[in-house]
């Protein structure tokens, strides 16, 4: 069954292209063109994501979302926002939103960060005291890490690295959720600070076995699993 | 005092006033002084004249014997000291008077002279003025009167002129320097608004004291010339801004059909140019963000997101992303900070600034091997500092550095486009510091940030 998205967005021209790339993906997508439109589609509930511009005709976006949560409505949404850098992004996250994007961004990244809030089980459940991903496996309690049944030896901020990747399995994640989620780094280095580490932690965790675990997505950033 | 007291406008000026005044006194003491004296004159050539005129009567009624005894008559009755009188007889022998003998120099019809002469027992010559008057039988009859007044005019004149001087010097000392005083207070306001401007405080205007003088007017025109220099650097800034903003859309979008090509095809040849164009969007993307970012710091946003933070562990933490990075391209990073040390600051942009620092350095450092980041109290402001061992940079290029989009060395056209230098001074000013681009010892560059210990 494909995902459906609804988009709030007045801009004619983003919204287009939000529109045909999720399309493109294979999601069903819906367009609200105002935050009054778009208020009255999420509040059904019956979408797995909201995409939500915060600067909107007639309600601003904030707005709309605050109004959303009052109803409990717990749809995911990531904000889109023009007025960018830290600030934005921080008051952003702790209105109620899931997740903020600054605009314009890039595709990818939209994508990465949509299906990691659709997959994410939302509303805490059981607390998670192992993760693993084909042989590798991470005990959170003795922060062991193991491939294969062999020990792999971690500095702490790899063995936080892999946590993350294996919590994000089989997804995409980019440099820039990396960078968040890991080191709370708001900004880009610009440099290849995040490839590095992830280079070293390739080495450990796949030097010397068959199956590769952690990939390369060209243009967008990494993925730990199994390749297809 | 720096260079010559005399070469100093404001002394100069005092010392201009100060000989216009004393001129001016002068020449006014030389006026008075000169229509005194020649009242003075007119009296004694009257009172000589008068004197002629009663002795050639009293010779013509009554002989040489009535005159003799006239001129004793007038020198006994004591009430004139100053009056002067000679007869002198056909052999030039002096007949009667109070002059010691008849001066050589002195004539039969003299009409009016000044001349300096021994009175009979004087002990000095006096200046006086004489008439002279042929009588009959080769008898000169010399009358006059001694300039007393005139010598006491002259040297009341000269007391009273060093006086004056004295006291005008003093007045002229406090009046130029009252004047250089205002002077100086009035061209502070320019300078101060010069400096400010200098400063990079573009709002900062020449203050008016709405007098509508040459100053207030000069002041206005400045300000008017300040507000356009102003309104310029806001457009160009706007315009820049706007660029920036408007390119990171297309920017975008060309990123995404980047992608979603390189999601189409298997040719590797496609793939690593669709991967590369990718690898460039992002470079243009990062630095229209980072020219953004500059700009919003500039404008002071950001200031309501600091907030109360220890220095130390910010640091081992960036040593820490970046130390598998350094170690790759030969480096190792250290960090010396004291654990007490706090600062109020935007985390995320100290950070930002600091990993621009240390980008740097990994990129310039060519053949070092230290990275040293280190935090320490300077009286009232905080130090932070990124060291390399590389080879540093010349002293005539420092200025150069922390312009926007200088690359110091051309050759190497890595990511950044010379911003980052510019985005760390602008996020130094954010906090009200300073940032500095120095040599460190024995050898590196060093860019230290100064923050203000701000109280709570």
């Amino acid at each position: 069954m494909s995902q459906k998205i609804l988009v709030v967005e007045d801009d004619p021209t983003t919204a287009d292209f939000i529109v045909k790339s999720l399309t493109g993906e294979g999601f069903v997508v819906d367009h609200a063109p105002d935050g009054r439109d778009g208020l009255f589609h999420a509040t059904d509930g019956s979408y797995d994501a909201i995409i939500l511009d915060r600067m909107l005709p007639g309600m601003d976006g904030m707005a709309v979302l605050a109004a959303l949560r009052a109803a409990k409505v717990a749809t995911p949404v990531i904000i889109l926002s023009n007025l960018g850098a830290v600030d934005a992004r921080v008051e952003g996250l702790t209105s109620g939103a899931n997740d903020y994007l600054v605009k314009p961004f890039a595709f990818s990244e939209l994508l990465a960060r949509l299906k990691l809030l659709i997959a994410k089980p939302l509303g805490g459940t059981q607390v998670e005291t192992m993760l693993a991903c084909e042989d590798l496996e991470m005990n959170l309690l003795s922060r062991r890490v193991t491939r294969a049944g062999k020990r792999i030896d971690l500095q702490p901020r790899e063995f936080r690295l892999l946590e993350y990747l294996l919590r994000h399995k089989e997804q995409v994640v980019t440099r820039t959720m990396m960078l968040e989620g890991v080191w709370e780094y708001h900004f880009d280095p610009g440099t290849n600070v995040v490839d590095v580490h992830v280079s070293r932690l390739r080495r450990k965790v796949d030097d010397g076995f068959d199956k590769p675990l952690v990939h390369t997505i060209r243009g967008a950033g990494y993925m730990l699993g199994k390749t297809d | 005092m720096k260079r010559g007291f005399f070469q100093s406008t404001t002394v100069r000026l005092a010392l201009a006033l100060l000989l216009v005044q004393v001129a001016a006194l002068a020449l006014g003491l030389a006026v008075i002084h000169r229509f005194t004296e020649a009242t003075i004159l007119s009296d004694a050539r009257t009172a000589a004249e008068v004197a002629r005129d009663d002795f050639a009567e009293e010779y013509r009624q009554e002989g040489e014997a009535g005159l003799v005894r006239a001129i004793h008559d007038r020198l006994t009755a004591r009430d004139d000291r100053n009056f002067v009188v000679l007869l002198k007889g056909p052999d030039s022998r002096a007949i009667a008077g109070n002059l010691a003998q008849w001066p050589a120099t002195v004539g039969d019809a003299e009409r009016w002279r000044r001349i300096s002469l021994f009175r009979e027992g004087g002990l000095a010559a006096e200046e006086m003025g004489i008439v002279t008057t042929r009588l009959d039988a080769g008898r000169v009859l010399l009358t006059g009167e001694v300039l007393e007044a005139q010598a006491q005019l002259t040297r009341a004149s000269q007391a009273a002129f060093l006086y004056a001087l004295a006291a005008g010097i003093l007045l002229a000392a406090i009046v130029a320097g009252v004047a250089a005083w205002i002077l100086a207070r009035r061209v502070d306001a320019f300078a101060r608004a010069a400096a400010a401007i200098a400063g990079g405080q573009l709002d900062a205007r020449v203050e008016r004291d709405e007098t509508g003088d040459a100053f207030d007017r000069l002041g206005t025109s400045i300000n008017a010339m300040l507000d356009r220099i102003e309104a310029l650097v806001g457009e160009l800034r706007m315009v820049t801004d706007s660029m920036a903003h408007d390119l990171r859309s297309p920017v975008s979008r060309m990123k995404a059909t980047l992608e979603q090509a390189l999601g189409r095809t298997r040719d590797p040849q496609a793939v690593a140019a669709l991967a590369g164009a990718i690898d460039e969007a992002d470079g243009l993307h990062r630095l229209l963000d980072t020219a953004l970012e500059i700009s919003r710091a500039e404008a002071g946003i950001g200031r309501d997101q600091f907030a109360r933070f220890a220095l130390a562990p910010l640091l081992e933490d960036l040593a820490e992303v970046y130390g598998p990075l350094a170690e790759d391209e030969g480096f190792t990073i250290s960090v010396d900070a004291p654990p007490d040390l706090d600062v109020l600051a935007h985390r995320e942009m100290l950070l930002r600034a600091l990993s621009n620092l240390i980008d740097n350095a990994l990129k310039y450092a060519e053949g070092g091997s230290a990275i040293k980041l280190t935090a320490t109290w300077e009286g009232s402001t905080i130090a932070l500092a990124v060291a390399d061992d590389g080879p540093g940079i010349a002293e005539e290029r420092i200025g150069e550095a922390a312009k926007r989009f200088v690359r110091l060395d051309p050759a190497r056209a890595g990511p950044g486009a010379g911003l980052g230098l510019s985005l760390v001074e602008t996020i130094a000013h954010l906090h009200g510091g300073t940032m500095a681009i120095g040599r460190a010892d024995p050898h590196g560059m060093v860019v230290t940030l100064r923050l203000p210990i701000a109280s709570d």
